[in-house]
């Protein structure tokens, strides 16, 4: 598929491609999957643990004391943080490979984004609060 | 060449509807699919529990008693399979990342090994939830 409009047909081979190579910020967001997959793979734990042992069956009241102390405030934080920026990433793949349309595939990664944002700053505002 | 004689000429991905499904491949959609799905459930789940918790007692019963309705169980379930599916697959993928598994047959054992995983880590979950934690 030619990139270049009409009139444009003279433009050297250089010309044309120039500028459609790589976006130069494709590894950090491939750095950024793998280091929020890592952190989750000690964060879930935690999480999959807690549930059974200090949320299945406890009352509310049980369950805020154990998430006020420190470490498992901070630990759902963290949690809260790696999986909304997993999730993130995760989806704008999924976007990019298979949404063609390019208008709606901006309105997803943008919508997504502000979504996604929005939800980890409940959480942690809650986490923050219930501990305080 | 013109344009058009290079788009004829160049190589097509295969067609997934006739392209036989292998064990590498299924595992690499569900990988996908898991991952969708835990991105809209594992956050709404986090969500409504940090916000009913924050929210008091009533809420907070609430939105325990729905998640302890049938739906809300086996929604549950669902997500700790795609969870730990997620989790174990993720490893394998972690270990391509660092360029290992990468005969087929290593592929094909790591992909097996996933499953009994995912199928073992998911029943033990469960049967500790329902015989030590929930009596």
């Amino acid at each position: 598929m030619p990139h270049y409009k009409e009139g444009q047909e003279f433009y050297s081979p250089l010309k044309k491609v120039k500028g459609l190579g790589s976006a130069k910020s494709g590894v950090h967001h491939w750095i950024n999957q793998r280091l929020t997959a890592i952190a989750l793979l000690i964060l879930m734990p935690w999480a999959l643990w807690s549930i059974h042992t200090n949320i299945l069956g406890a009352s509310h009241e049980e369950v805020v004391a154990w998430l006020s102390q420190p470490l498992n405030t901070i630990l759902a934080i963290l949690l809260v943080i790696s999986i909304h920026y997993h999730a993130v990433l995760g989806i704008q793949v999924v976007v990019e490979d298979y949404i063609h349309k390019e208008w709606f595939k901006i309105m997803k990664l943008v919508g997504q984004r502000l979504v996604y944002i929005a939800s980890a700053v409940a959480c942690i505002y809650a986490l923050v609060s219930i501990a305080l | 060449m013109s344009d058009q004689d290079i788009k004829a000429k160049r190589p097509l991905s295969p067609h997934l509807q006739v392209y036989r499904p292998q064990m590498t491949s299924v595992m690499s959609i569900l990988h996908r699919a898991t991952g969708v799905f835990l991105s809209l459930f594992a956050v709404l789940l986090l969500l409504g529990f940090c916000v009913t918790l924050l929210n008091g007692p009533n809420s907070y019963d609430a939105f325990i008693g729905a998640l302890n309705s049938l739906v809300g169980r086996g929604l549950l379930f669902a997500m700790t399979v795609c969870i730990f599916y997620h989790m174990f697959n993720g490893i394998r993928h972690l270990f391509w990342d660092s360029g290992k598994l990468f005969k087929i047959q290593n592929a094909q054992y790591a992909g097996a090994f996933v499953l009994l995983g995912t199928g073992a880590a998911t029943l033990a979950y469960w049967y500790c939830a329902i015989h030590y934690v929930m009596k």
